[in-house]
């Protein structure tokens, strides 16, 4: 009986033992499911969190996109407001041009400038990248030209300002490429420089022939240019009708579906086909041209094209009253906001040339009285029609001949101011006036050119 | 150009500054001179002293202001031009019949006369 109590005690042993780890293990388990638990809850937390962060982000981020595009869609109103919106009348040439954007902010940029010479300065150029810095650069660039050509008829003189300024104020790796050319609008001479950029192109109307404005030059603003940039000038003699085409890179290297590029071969080809047509018809064909060889592949450049026609400026000076040889200089009056630049230009040269401080202000009273009436009487106050002003200063005389647009008048049968019929006249002193303070006053026939001549120290 | 006006008495003064050619100054001084007739104005006095360019269109004014205050039965004086004004009236004849006066005291005198 006992051993009988014995296996029972032990067998109740046995199974309190195997029932106290099973409870072991579930306890084990339900703390495993706890921990597990609690940790499933953190991880949805941190879920929550890390969503709520990733939602926060793409906000911002979204908002920073949408800056960035206001941003650069201001760089790019900058920019087209960069662009000349009309070209200047200029007196002896035509100028057309045409920008092909690429999608981003370029760096290109073209303006024609008739300097205080009254020569006219052509200027392309193209700053490296794309985007917010390259508007910049553009902005301070084409102030920075404006500057320096106003200074300078020398594009070479001009590079080396606009290379020393600019890598002065420019830190980045950024450069520009450029083309300046100046004409002298009675010679048809243009002195031009080249700073790294692609060389233009002259079309002559008479030989049909393209030659390339080539010359050496090293790119403007990069700083390791600063002290071993270089430029130098050339010189070109056009001929009137010439056709010289300005352009930026964008257009050569546009690709084909082929991965060719446009190239400067078939765009000299283009302006031998083209080069007869109308300056706007011609760049319009060019561009066409391009778009045909591309072939649908986009444009990886924006691109600009810039054409200059020559005219022929002896007409301007056959009624003049002065010839080529006497290379007079040139001005242009449209509006009476004119007259006083016209005047401070030429009385500077009588300065310059000994004339005295009496004669200067004798001169001024005919400058005014030459470009009023060729305004009023002349042009009757039509700013579209232009007042052509030659003059030549020397230290023997002084000349100045003023054409209008008009139909001129009767020079032979002025009134006489003085005659006491006409002294209460409110008009008809001008010619008057001139007659007085110059020592001669030339007209042509038709009436609408007066020529005005003094001689220093009397006649 | 610059004008100013004042009146002292039955005498308009109207004062030019910088220069007389532009037609919309012109224009300007016409309907001053207007206005102070209209409010019974006697005498006219252009005061000159800071006027520094003129033309023949500033000419035409002066020779019709003194055709119109002759009409009016006015006075129209010229005080104090400066050389260089002074020599272009001069040139056209208009001293030999317009009052011309260089100081304040010839002015007064000038028009103590009239009064």
């Amino acid at each position: 009986m006992a051993s009988g109590t014995d296996t029972l005690n032990k067998k109740i042993l046995k199974y309190k033992a195997r029932i106290s780890r099973i409870i072991s293990i579930c306890k084990f388990f339900r703390s495993k499911y706890i921990s597990l638990a609690n940790k499933s809850r953190e991880t949805e937390k941190l879920l929550e969190e890390r969503s709520k962060a990733l939602t926060e982000s793409v906000y911002r981020l979204g908002r920073i996109n949408s800056e960035l595009d206001d941003e650069m869609e201001t760089a790019k109103r900058i920019q087209d407001g960069l662009m000349p919106k009309e070209l200047p009348e200029a007196v002896n040439l035509r100028a057309a041009a045409i920008y092909i954007p690429a999608g981003k902010v370029g760096g290109d940029l073209y303006d024609i400038i008739i300097t205080p010479r009254q020569k006219i300065a052509i200027l392309i150029f193209d700053v490296s990248g794309h985007g917010i810095p390259a508007a910049l650069i553009t902005a301070m660039a084409k102030m920075l030209f404006a500057n320096n050509i106003e200074k300078s008829d020398s594009p070479a003189e001009v590079f080396r300002e606009v290379n020393k300024s600019l890598c002065h104020f420019v830190k980045t790796e950024q450069y520009l490429t450029a083309f300046l050319g100046v004409i002298d609008p009675i010679k048809n001479l243009m002195t031009y420089s080249r700073a790294g950029h692609v060389p233009p192109l002259v079309y002559n109307t008479k030989t049909s022939t393209v030659t390339k404005l080539d010359t050496k030059g090293f790119f403007i603003g990069h700083s390791a240019l600063l002290n071993i940039a270089e430029y130098w000038d050339s010189k070109v003699q056009l001929a009137p009708e010439d056709k010289i085409l300005f352009y930026t890179d964008g257009l050569t290297e546009g690709c084909s579906d082929e991965g060719r590029m446009y190239g400067t071969e078939r765009l000299r080809d283009a302006l031998m086909s083209f080069g007869p047509l109308d300056i706007k018809l011609l760049l319009d064909k060019i561009v066409e041209d391009q778009e045909v060889f591309r072939n649908g592949t986009p444009l990886r450049d924006d691109f600009t094209l810039l054409c200059v026609e020559l005219k022929d400026s002896e007409y301007l000076l056959k009624d003049s009253g002065f010839t080529r040889e006497d290379e007079p200089s040139i001005l242009l009056v449209y509006s009476f906001n004119d007259i006083e630049k016209a005047c401070a230009i030429i009385l500077k040269e009588l300065d310059k040339c000994g004339y005295g401080d009496k004669t200067i202000k004798q001169f001024r009273i005919c400058i005014f009285e030459m470009l009023t009436n060729a305004l009023i009487h002349g042009n009757k106050n039509d700013s579209a029609r232009q007042v052509v002003v030659f003059y030549k200063i020397t230290q023997v005389s002084a000349s100045i001949s003023v054409i209008d647009e008009g139909d001129g008048f009767d020079y032979n049968n002025i009134p006489d101011p003085l005659s006491h019929e006409n002294r209460l006249k409110d008009h008809g002193r001008g010619v008057f006036l001139m007659r007085h303070y110059f020592d001669e006053v030339l007209f042509n026939v038709k009436g609408n050119r007066v020529l005005g001549r003094k001689y220093h120290g009397g006649k | 150009m610059e004008l100013s006006v004042n009146v002292t008495e039955n005498v308009g003064y109207i004062t030019l500054v910088g220069q007389l050619w532009q037609n919309d100054d012109l224009i300007s001084i016409y309907n001053e001179i207007e206005t102070l007739l209209e409010s019974n104005v006697q005498h006219i006095v252009l005061n000159l002293d800071r006027l520094g360019f003129i033309n023949s269109a500033g000419l035409g004014l002066l020779a019709r202001t003194y055709a119109r205050m002759a009409d009016y039965g006015g006075k129209f004086i010229l005080l104090s031009p400066h050389s260089s004004v002074l020599e272009v009236i001069e040139v056209s004849g208009f001293d030999l019949f317009m009052t011309i006066v260089q100081t304040q005291e010839e002015l007064r005198q000038v028009l103590r006369q009239t009064l």
